[in-house]
């Protein structure tokens, strides 16, 4: 979930003329910086999305991820599960918070936006449907940089932490792959329909690069080696294009914020 | 707390003896001289230490529990005055605090000096028996932050002050009582008698009780909302707040970075009138003692408070 971070600054989708990425190949935890230009002091969006297939183990799914980046804000998350009764998503920041959410028909989704730059560990886990063998687990995210004065504008990511793999990055009306981690299997990319209902497993692109097992990064998963898939840009689950998901709900601060105003009165 | 003590007991010992409100102070010793309230059927709540230095007077709550009763419950309780008081008239009076303001919250309750100028929730005469002991039993209230008054109805003084919470509904929680390093910790609330099919928010946080019985808030104020200043001490770390400490996602950051390593925090949301949660330890938690806090919240405000003690080996 590193990706999480790494899904923001990734997937850069925007209206800002063309990006170059600093390395195509980085290894991970290396920096990756964007540049390019656009109309000074003009935002330029980014989006990603990445998506996996957790393995069931007793009824239960589970992905941890250590040491994950969250870039600077704007940002914004949503992670999204299928094949599952419940969700729940823990981040340790100093301490670990989780939030709990119930599947409607299989899946559920839990987003956040402006999340406080720093580093996290990550945690998914819950319960899956009965029977099911494996929970697709898709991660969405969207960040933002603004040019300078002369129209130009640079974000650096993080790239500790998250799977190895090939990444989409989609801004400025273009979209880059980049493989991070070394190029164990050759990534490729190639489209599946997009999803059709909540119920229905969500189809995406695949990199051909699958997610081998605990990844080079600090990134683990219990008992089990996921496959890592990344989005389809036009295919869409970004965090701008998905339909109001199951179980999606306001962040935990702005919970937190109600509950003491409620006990305050 | 104290599970097994139904009968919530908070001796609250204020200027029996006070002449004027603006000195009113909780002692933070039992007198010997009167001035005791005992309320009884109360759910009992851990809270940090609070020790507020106002223009009007400093104050400071001497107790570790708080006590937090449902909506539908009735508020009873005994005062124990002196022999002094034998056969005098008294008056319990309960007063809801506007909390949107914290300031004017501790206004209202230093206003009531001038009971003229406050409407009470709620408000029963008694006459104290031979001993000056009276009971008393103050009908429902609604959700909310109150403060129970008792009054010398003659001299207009305050014999003993008590903050009290009240809430929508009751609940219950299930978990483990002892917990293993590591080990995600499950936890189910139950709102017992709620109204069904509104969206409730559920919550859960696990702090040592080392830490919890340690934590403290020092408000002081001169006055302007601007000046005021808080400090949140818990264990060796503290956090000072300027202004008014509203609740903020500002301060929430704030705090976060100083709630200690062996914590967590656990949610969820739900339209059912129960709710599972998980909260993460990682395997560095010192074994111990530790203090589950569970609440509920809807619209309707706060839909129940409990807490229990969970070993950690």
């Amino acid at each position: 979930m590193k990706l999480i971070a790494f899904l923001a600054i990734l997937s850069l989708a925007s209206t800002a003329c063309a990006f170059d990425v600093s390395s195509s190949n980085p290894a991970l935890g290396d920096k990756v910086t964007l540049t390019g230009t656009a109309n000074p002091g003009q935002k330029v969006d980014f989006q990603t999305s990445f998506q996996m297939d957790l393995p069931v183990n007793s009824g239960k799914y589970e992905y941890v991820a250590n040491g994950v980046d969250i870039p600077q804000k704007p940002n914004q998350f949503a992670v999204t599960a299928t094949g599952i009764k419940d969700l729940n998503v823990g981040v340790k920041i100093g301490i670990w918070i989780s939030k709990g959410f119930t599947a409607t028909n299989g899946v559920a989704t839990v987003s956040h936006s402006d999340v406080p730059p720093g580093r996290y560990d990550l945690k998914v886990f819950g319960e899956a449907v009965d029977g099911g063998r494996s929970v697709n687990l898709k991660v969405a995210a969207e960040t933002a940089v603004n040019a300078d004065t002369a129209g130009r504008y640079s974000l650096d990511i993080d790239t500790s932490g998250i799977p190895s793999g090939a990444y989409k990055i989609e801004g400025a009306g273009e979209t880059k792959i980049i493989q991070v981690g070394g190029v164990e299997e050759a990534p490729k990319v190639e489209e599946k329909t997009a999803p059709a209902s909540p119920s229905t497993p969500v189809a995406s692109t695949e990199t051909g690069s699958g997610y081998s097992g605990s990844p080079s990064g600090k990134e683990t998963v219990a008992n089990s080696v996921p496959q890592k898939t990344t989005e389809n840009a036009s295919g869409g689950q970004n965090m701008s294009s998905s339909q109001p998901p199951a179980g999606q709900e306001k962040g935990f601060i702005g919970w937190l914020q109600d509950s003491l105003q409620g006990i305050l009165g | 707390m104290r599970p097994a003590v139904l009968m919530f007991i908070i001796f609250c010992v204020s200027g029996a003896l006070a002449q004027n409100y603006n000195n009113y102070t909780l002692p933070t010793y039992p007198s010997m001289s009167g001035g005791w309230l005992a309320l009884g059927g109360a759910n009992d709540v851990l809270m940090p230490h609070i020790n507020l230095k106002m223009p009007e007077g400093n104050w400071t709550y001497p107790y570790d529990y708080y006590p937090v009763f449902a909506r539908n419950q009735n508020v009873t309780g005994t005062f124990f005055g002196t022999s002094r008081t034998a056969g005098s008239t008294i008056g319990v009076i309960v007063l809801k605090l506007d909390t949107s303001s914290f300031q004017e919250a501790l206004r209202e309750l230093y206003k009531t000096e001038a009971f003229d100028r406050v409407e009470p929730t709620g408000f029963k005469s008694i006459t104290l028996n031979g001993t000056g002991i009276g009971h008393f039993s103050i009908n429902c209230l609604t959700s909310g932050l109150y403060v129970l008054l008792v009054v010398d109805l003659k001299k207009l003084s305050v014999l003993s002050a008590l903050p009290m919470f009240a809430t929508d509904d009751e609940i219950s929680v299930e978990s483990p009582d002892i917990a293993a390093k590591g080990e995600t910790l499950k936890v189910k609330i139950k709102v017992l008698q709620g109204q069904r099919n509104i969206s409730r928010m559920y919550g859960a946080a696990i702090v040592s009780l080392e830490t919890y019985r340690a934590a403290s808030i020092n408000t002081s104020s001169n006055g302007l909302k601007d000046k005021m200043t808080s400090v949140i001490s818990l264990g060796n770390k503290s956090l000072k707040l300027v202004g008014e400490p509203k609740i903020s996602q500002t301060i929430v950051d704030q705090i976060l970075p100083i709630l200690p390593d062996d914590s967590a925090l656990a949610m969820a949301e739900s339209n059912k009138t129960e709710s599972e949660m998980y909260l993460i330890h990682d395997g560095d938690w010192k074994p111990g003692r530790y203090v589950l806090t569970c609440g509920v919240y809807s619209n309707n405000g706060l839909g129940g408070i409990r807490q229990k003690i969970i070993e950690m080996v």
